[in-house]
C-alpha cells in the first residue's frame, strides 16, 4: 500500500518533467523561413542559372550555419524552396503562381534577366511578396515589394564610358547592339544617354534576336557606319561572348563596351585568345589577389562544397539571400511590410564587394537597389585586366 | 554591306544544308520525319566536345568517333523503336518527342547544362575584296559540300545507294525485288544521325555545345527540307542555301526576326506554287 501511495507521485512528477524538458529543447529548436528560389535551371541560359542556384543554396547553408536569421528571441533556419523557370517569362510566371499560391512563401528570390522577374512581379507585387533579384535595373516605385540585391546591369555603365573615353582618345563615335528583350533595350538607352552626355556621337542600334548566338548580319550592319566603338550591352555570358568574337572577325578593332559581367574564364575561351581583346566589361579577374575578403571566403566555400570551378555569376544568386536575410534581421520581423520599410532604409548593407548602401533613389524613385562598388575589367592579349572600382551615385 | 550579307548568308546556308541532310535522307527512306534529330544533332556535338577536350583526342578522331558512335545510335533507334511503327505517323512522332526529352536530359546529367566549346579546326578570317568570313565557317562550307557530293555518289554508285532508291520509290516493291529494307532503313537512320553528328560538332566550334542546342537543328532543318522537297538531297542543298542568304541579306535592312519571317514567307509561297517542295518527288 505505501509503494502504491508512493509510486503515483513519483509518476506524475516525472511525466511533468518529461513535459517540462520536451518544451524546453522545443523552444530552443530553430523556427524555419521558407524562401522561394527561382532560376532558370533548364533552357538557354540555364548554366548561369544553376551556378546562381548552386550559390543561394551556398549563401542559406553558410547563413544557417551562423545560426541563421535572428529575429526576436528566435533563430529561423532558411529553407529554400527551387523552382525552374526554364528561362521563359511563363516558366517565371508558373514558379511564382506555385511558391505563392502552393508553398506560401511571403519572400522569393532569384533571377537577374529583366523579362523573368517582370513575369515573377505579376504575382510577388499584388501578393506582397518581397522580391530579391539578383539584378533589376528597371525599378519602379510601384513596385513596392522589388528589390534588387546587387548593382543594376547600368550601374557600373558611366564607369565603363569614363574608361574609354580616358584610355581610347581616339573614340568619337559609339554604335549599339541590343538584344529584342525589354533590359537589353533600357540598358542600350542608358548607355545612349551617357555617351550623348560624354559627348559621344551616337549611331544606330541594331537590334538582335535574344539569345542568338549569330550576330554576323548584326556586325555587318553595325559596320557600314564606321564606328570607333561598339557597346553591346547585356546577354548571358555565351552570347557576348559570340558576339564580340564575330566583331572581330568582321574586322572591327575597336573597343567592345559591355555592362554584363560574364566570368572571365569563360569569356577568353568563348572568345579566342587572339580576339580577347579591347573588351571592356563590368567584371573582375576573381584570382587578382586583392579581391575582397568576402568573394574570396564565397569562392573557398564554394569550391569545397561543389568541388567545380568557381563562376562569377555566383555572386548574384548569393547576394540575393543575404541581402534579403540582412534585411530580415534589421527589421527584427518577418512581415513583408517593416522588411520592407526597413530595407529600403538601411544605410549600410553587406555585399561580396564590401560594405554597400541601399540607393535607386536618384535613377528610379525608390530606394531599393544594394548598390556597392563596380568592378571594371578589360581583356587585352587575352588576359584579364583589373581597370577600376566605379563607386556609383544614385 | 550587301556583299557581305551574302557571304554571311551562304556561310548560314551550308550549315543548315549539313543539318538538314541528314533529316531529308531518313525522310526519303522511312517516310518519317525523325523530330529527334535535333537532340541526336547535339548528342554529335557533345560527343565531340568528350572526345576531343576531356579525353585529349585530336579533333579529326574526335569527328571520326563521334560519327560511327551516332551511327551505331542511329540504326540503334531505327531497330528498337521506329521499325516497330513503321508507316504509323502517331507512334513515330510520340517515340521522337520521348527521345527528345530522353537525350536532353541524359545530356544534362552526364554533360552539364554549361555551355562548352569546341576547339577551332582552324584560327583566323579569310578577307578578300573587303568581305570578311573566319575560316571555321569557309570549312563548314567545303565540309558541307563535300559530304553532299560523297552522299550522292555513294546512292548513286553502290548497291546500298540502290537499295535505298528503291525503297523509297516503293518500299514493297523492293522487298520483293530482294531488297532487305530493314537494313536499308537501320542504314539510312544510322547515316541520317552520323551527318547529324557532324552538322553538330562544327557549329559546336563555331558556337558552343549545350544540352538544348538541337532546337535550333530542328527547326531548320525542317525548314530547308520542306522548301527543298521532303527526301530530296538536291532540294535539301538548294532549300538551305535559299534561307541562308534570306536570313544574311534580309537581316541587313530589317531585323533577324523579320528575316525568319519572310524565310516562312517564302516557304509558303513556294508550297502554293509546288506543295511537294521546290525539288520534291526526286
Amino acid at each position: 500500500m505505501v509503494k502504491k501511495r508512493l509510486f503515483s507521485p513519483m509518476l506524475v512528477s516525472a511525466m511533468g518533467a518529461l513535459m517540462l524538458i520536451g518544451s524546453v529543447i522545443s523552444s530552443a529548436a530553430a523556427d524555419t523561413v521558407k524562401i522561394g528560389s527561382i532560376w532558370g535551371l533548364s533552357g538557354p541560359g540555364s548554366q548561369l542559372g544553376v551556378v546562381c542556384k548552386d550559390a543561394a543554396a551556398a549563401a542559406a547553408e553558410w547563413i544557417n550555419g551562423k545560426g541563421g536569421i535572428t529575429v526576436g528571441a528566435k533563430k529561423y533556419t532558411i529553407q529554400l524552396v527551387v523552382e525552374d523557370n526554364k528561362n521563359t517569362a511563363a516558366g517565371s510566371l508558373n514558379a511564382a503562381t506555385k511558391l505563392v499560391d502552393k508553398d506560401k512563401v511571403k519572400f522569393i528570390t532569384g533571377m537577374n534577366v529583366p523579362f523573368q522577374f517582370e513575369a515573377v512581379q505579376t504575382v510577388t507585387e499584388p501578393n506582397k511578396v518581397v522580391l530579391s533579384t539578383g539584378k533589376c535595373s528597371n525599378l519602379i516605385p510601384k513596385n513596392r515589394f522589388t528589390f534588387s540585391a546587387t548593382n543594376g546591369f547600368t550601374v557600373p555603365m558611366p564607369g565603363l564610358y569614363e574608361f574609354m573615353a580616358k584610355n581610347y582618345p581616339a573614340v568619337k563615335s559609339v554604335a549599339y547592339s541590343a538584344h529584342d528583350e525589354p533590359g537589353a533595350q533600357v540598358v542600350a538607352k542608358v548607355g545612349r544617354d551617357i555617351a550623348t552626355k560624354m559627348g559621344f556621337k551616337v549611331l544606330d542600334t541594331v537590334v538582335t534576336q535574344f539569345g542568338t548566338k549569330e550576330y554576323y548580319p548584326a556586325w555587318t550592319k553595325l559596320l557600314k557606319d564606321n564606328p570607333d566603338a561598339v557597346d553591346i550591352g547585356i546577354s548571358f555570358p555565351d552570347s557576348l561572348a559570340a558576339n564580340v568574337r564575330q566583331g572581330r572577325e568582321q574586322g572591327f578593332k575597336g573597343p567592345i563596351l559591355s555592362c554584363g559581367t560574364g566570368d572571365s574564364n569563360v569569356f577568353i575561351t568563348l572568345i579566342g585568345k587572339d580576339y580577347a581583346n579591347d573588351f571592356i566589361y563590368a567584371g573582375f579577374d576573381m584570382n587578382a589577389p586583392d579581391n575582397p575578403a568576402m568573394v574570396k571566403e564565397i569562392m573557398k566555400l564554394w569550391e569545397a562544397k561543389y568541388k567545380k570551378p568557381f563562376n562569377l555569376d555566383a555572386l548574384d544568386g548569393w547576394s540575393s539571400v543575404w541581402a534579403l536575410a540582412q534585411a530580415i534581421e534589421k527589421a527584427q520581423s518577418l512581415d513583408v511590410e517593416k522588411v520592407v520599410s526597413t530595407w529600403e532604409t538601411m544605410k549600410t548593407i553587406e555585399t561580396p564587394w564590401g560594405t554597400g548602401t541601399m540607393g535607386g533613389q536618384k535613377v528610379f524613385g525608390i530606394n531599393h537597389m544594394v548598390l556597392c562598388p563596380a568592378p571594371i575589367s578589360m581583356l587585352r592579349d587575352g588576359k584579364v585586366q583589373a581597370t577600376h572600382w566605379h563607386k556609383p551615385d544614385m | 554591306m550587301f556583299w557581305q550579307g551574302v557571304v554571311n548568308g551562304f556561310s548560314a546556308g551550308w550549315i543548315y544544308v549539313l543539318v538538314a541532310l541528314g533529316l531529308t535522307l531518313v525522310f526519303g527512306i522511312m517516310r518519317t520525319v525523325q523530330f529527334a534529330h535535333g537532340e541526336v544533332y547535339m548528342l554529335g556535338a557533345h560527343a565531340v566536345f568528350f572526345a576531343c577536350v576531356v579525353l585529349g583526342i585530336n579533333i579529326i578522331g574526335a569527328f571520326g568517333i563521334a560519327v560511327v558512335a551516332l551511327f551505331i545510335l542511329g540504326m540503334l533507334m531505327e531497330r528498337l523503336l521506329f521499325r516497330r511503327f513503321r508507316g504509323q505517323i502517331e507512334p513515330s512522332i510520340i517515340v521522337a518527342i520521348g527521345l527528345i526529352l530522353l537525350f536532353q536530359t541524359t545530356a544534362v546529367v552526364t554533360f552539364g547544362a554549361d555551355e562548352k566549346h569546341i576547339p577551332r579546326f582552324i584560327q583566323g578570317v579569310l578577307v578578300i575584296g573587303g568581305l570578311h568570313i573566319a575560316w571555321d565557317r569557309v570549312l563548314s562550307v567545303i565540309v558541307g559540300a563535300g559530304i553532299m557530293l560523297a552522299l550522292y555518289a555513294f546512292i548513286k554508285g553502290t548497291k546500298m545507294g540502290q537499295a535505298m532508291i528503291a525503297t523509297s520509290q516503293d518500299m514493297d516493291a523492293a522487298t520483293l525485288q530482294g531488297v532487305n529494307v530493314n537494313r536499308v532503313s537501320s542504314v539510312s537512320m544510322g547515316i541520317g544521325s552520323a551527318l547529324a553528328a557532324v552538322a553538330g560538332g562544327i557549329m559546336g566550334s563555331i558556337f558552343t555545345v549545350e544540352p538544348f542546342m538541337g532546337s535550333f537543328a530542328i527547326t531548320k532543318g525542317l525548314a530547308v527540307i520542306i522548301l527543298g522537297g521532303l527526301g530530296s538531297i538536291g532540294g535539301a542543298v538548294i532549300g538551305g542555301l535559299i534561307l541562308g542568304l534570306v536570313d544574311g541579306v534580309v537581316s541587313l535592312y530589317s531585323s533577324s526576326t523579320m528575316a525568319s519571317i519572310v524565310g516562312f514567307a517564302l516557304i509558303v509561297l513556294i508550297l502554293i506554287v509546288k506543295p511537294s517542295g521546290l525539288m520534291g518527288g526526286d
